[in-house]
């Protein structure tokens, strides 16, 4: 990265930079653009979008579609359920995948191999949706918040990158602890955990992003609606079918019209909240990621 | 004299089963993960054998009836077998053809920008959709796409390109493009950054000699950037090929709201979507099972075999 900003650009022509300038403006536009006029909608007035037309700047300003959002009960029921799964899931999923990098990146381990050949093979065959699914039923996860957190907890890609770190520590400092009696779970807690932040928090803010935008599992795997999270809520929303329910429940106590919430308002609203947790730790995650990135890349 | 008349493996048993004890934390530290790994991995392996066996549910899973391959038989005989290649195939191929380079152009085009501050912001910008969730991408897609009020057919009228609103998703020659090009929108600047580290670890004294040949930055680009991500994007191309048969699972789910949206059924159907409504809606686990069984058997073919080259 920091090679490229020395290289020192000659024998340009200014048509060539207008050009390069241009391009970049343009796909910087075309990504931003959606989200932006997302959260115009979201906070215009529905009848108002309806006459089209509306693109960076809202017409009618009000707040009527969010609060027809929280009004309805499936929403924060869901949003908790995300919040759980995203927490649990990725704190697991850093102690389990941490504590099995840590005894194979230590050359005296007997048996690394045999574990490690263990691990390997399942990046490469896996069982496949079915056989996945009928395990599932057999034990009883099925129709349980386990199967949002349980199954992930181990990722073999993560836990080598996390290995490769713990190889990059000097063993001075585990010998040293052992001089003054600590046992190797105290070490790995007190030094190790502490020493590879950089690399643990890079894996934990991945796994926490790829728990709350996760909607698959919960399609396939849970039949009870009060276990879904808020991306599944959303997909019934974006669905129309489930909408006049949600317009007749949210009119009918803010007393307002029905016609006055429309589903786009209201969908616009819905992907904003879905949304807005990801753009908050967004300034973090793609610092950290570039980062993560670049350790993958250097493992394989 | 006793001692050496024991077998040889005797001794050497014992002090690894001593090392092993005396290593019992380490052991036990992996305990957790090695539980997910066996039962969250292998156990479904062995779950494959139903693909050969006519299971039905209640079952102990291996202990049903063989049936040999007819179920792989049955599957290369019912009607819709060739269109569901044919639509995963095509569509892999169109993400392979428009989705594979449109990074790496982009990356040699960040890579141009001569003000550090403006391609930070722009990178900044376009990781933004990586990190959004399908359900919300493919809610603003649609919405964009929307003959009713969408942004995209306002601005078709507003050109005077078309005079009918188009309905994008509702005829079956749009789906393949919409779904290879939201693919592009959510991960194009993400997949830059592979690029871009490429690019940073070529040795600048290159670009030097280039300058003293005489080099344009247009020839720059050409003959010591490209070269220089060569071996990348080779890599890259190997793994990207290797899932032919591993569609934007996900994406076509949402697109056509889990198969409902009947005017694209055609082309919207592919391995994935149809292991999911035969194997589990419809409980044809066995069935399923073999047709994923046959598009896993494809990919790991087509990995070793470009692995090979």
């Amino acid at each position: 990265m920091r090679k490229s900003a020395v290289r020192k650009i000659r024998n340009g022509s200014v048509w060539f930079d207008v050009f390069v300038y241009v391009v970049m403006f343009l796909v910087a536009a075309v990504t931003l653009y959606p989200f932006l006029n997302t959260v115009v909608v979201s906070l215009n007035d529905g009848i108002d979008t309806a006459r089209g037309g509306l693109t960076l700047c809202p017409r009618k300003f009000t707040l009527s579609n969010y609060r027809a959002v929280f009004i309805d009960t499936r929403i924060p029921r869901a949003f908790l359920i995300s919040v759980a799964r995203t927490v649990l899931g990725s704190a697991l999923a850093a102690i389990a995948t941490g504590l099995f990098a840590y005894p194979l990146s230590r050359p005296y381990f007997r048996g690394r191999h045999i574990y490690r050949t263990l691990a390997l093979i399942t990046m490469y065959f896996s069982g496949g949706l079915i056989p996945q699914y009928l395990l599932y039923m057999k034990i009883g996860l099925l129709n349980s918040f386990w199967v949002y957190v349980l199954p992930g907890m181990l990722n073999v890609y993560q836990m080598l990158i996390i290995r490769t770190y713990f190889l990059g520590i000097p063993m001075e400092f585990e010998e040293s602890a052992f001089v003054d009696g600590a046992k190797h779970l105290r070490v790995f807690f007190q030094i190790m955990l502490p020493l590879s932040m950089p690399v643990i928090a890079v894996i934990i803010l991945y796994n926490a992003v790829s728990q709350w935008n996760s909607w698959f599992n919960a399609y396939i795997y849970i039949r009870n609606r009060r276990l879904l999270p808020l991306q599944s809520i959303l997909i019934e929303i974006v669905n129309v079918n489930k909408m006049s329910e949600l317009e007749e429940m949210a009119s009918a106590e803010i007393g307002m019209a029905a016609q006055q919430l429309t589903t786009r308002s209201v969908t616009a609203a819905v992907m904003i909240v879905t949304c807005l947790p990801i753009i908050c730790v967004y300034p973090f995650l793609q610092e950290y990621f570039v980062k993560g990135v670049m350790i993958g890349s250097v493992n394989r | 004299m006793t001692q050496s008349k024991l077998p040889i493996g005797f001794p050497r048993l014992r002090h690894t089963l001593r090392t092993v004890w005396n290593q019992r934390t380490l052991h036990l530290m992996m305990l957790p993960g090695l539980a997910c790994l066996l039962l969250f991995s292998y156990v479904p392996m062995y779950g494959i054998v139903i693909a050969f066996q006519n299971y039905q549910l209640g079952d102990v899973i291996g202990m049903s009836s063989w049936v040999g391959f007819q179920y792989f038989v049955d599957f290369f005989q019912t009607r819709d077998v060739w269109q569901i290649l044919r639509n995963t195939v095509a569509m892999s191929m169109l993400r392979l053809l428009v989705g594979f380079p449109v990074p790496i152009l982009l990356a040699l085009l960040l890579n141009e920008c001569q003000s550090q501050g403006y391609k930070r912001v722009v990178q900044t910008v376009s990781y933004l959709p990586h990190f959004i969730s399908w359900v919300v991408v493919t809610a603003i897609v649609m919405q964009f796409l929307s003959n009713d009020d969408g942004a995209v057919n306002e601005l078709l009228l507003s050109l005077r390109l078309i005079d009918q609103p188009i309905m994008f998703m509702g005829e079956s020659r749009y789906f393949w493009m919409i779904v290879v090009l939201s693919d592009v929108w959510k991960n194009v600047g993400w997949n830059t950054i592979i690029y871009l580290s490429a690019i940073s670890s070529i040795n600048m004294e290159l670009y030097d000699a280039a300058a003293i040949d005489g080099a344009n930055r247009l020839q720059e680009a050409r003959h010591v950037t490209a070269p220089g991500i060569a071996p990348t994007v080779i890599i890259l191309l190997i793994l990207q090929i290797s899932k032919l048969l591993n569609t934007s699972f996900e994406e076509i789910m949402l697109f056509t709201n889990d198969m409902k949206n009947s005017m694209v059924k055609d082309v919207a159907e592919v391995i994935d979507t149809y292991v999911l409504r035969y194997g589990i809606r419809q409980m044809r686990f066995s069935y399923a099972a073999a047709v994923g069984l046959f598009c896993s058997i494809v990919s790991i073919l087509l990995a070793g075999d470009f692995q090979l080259h």
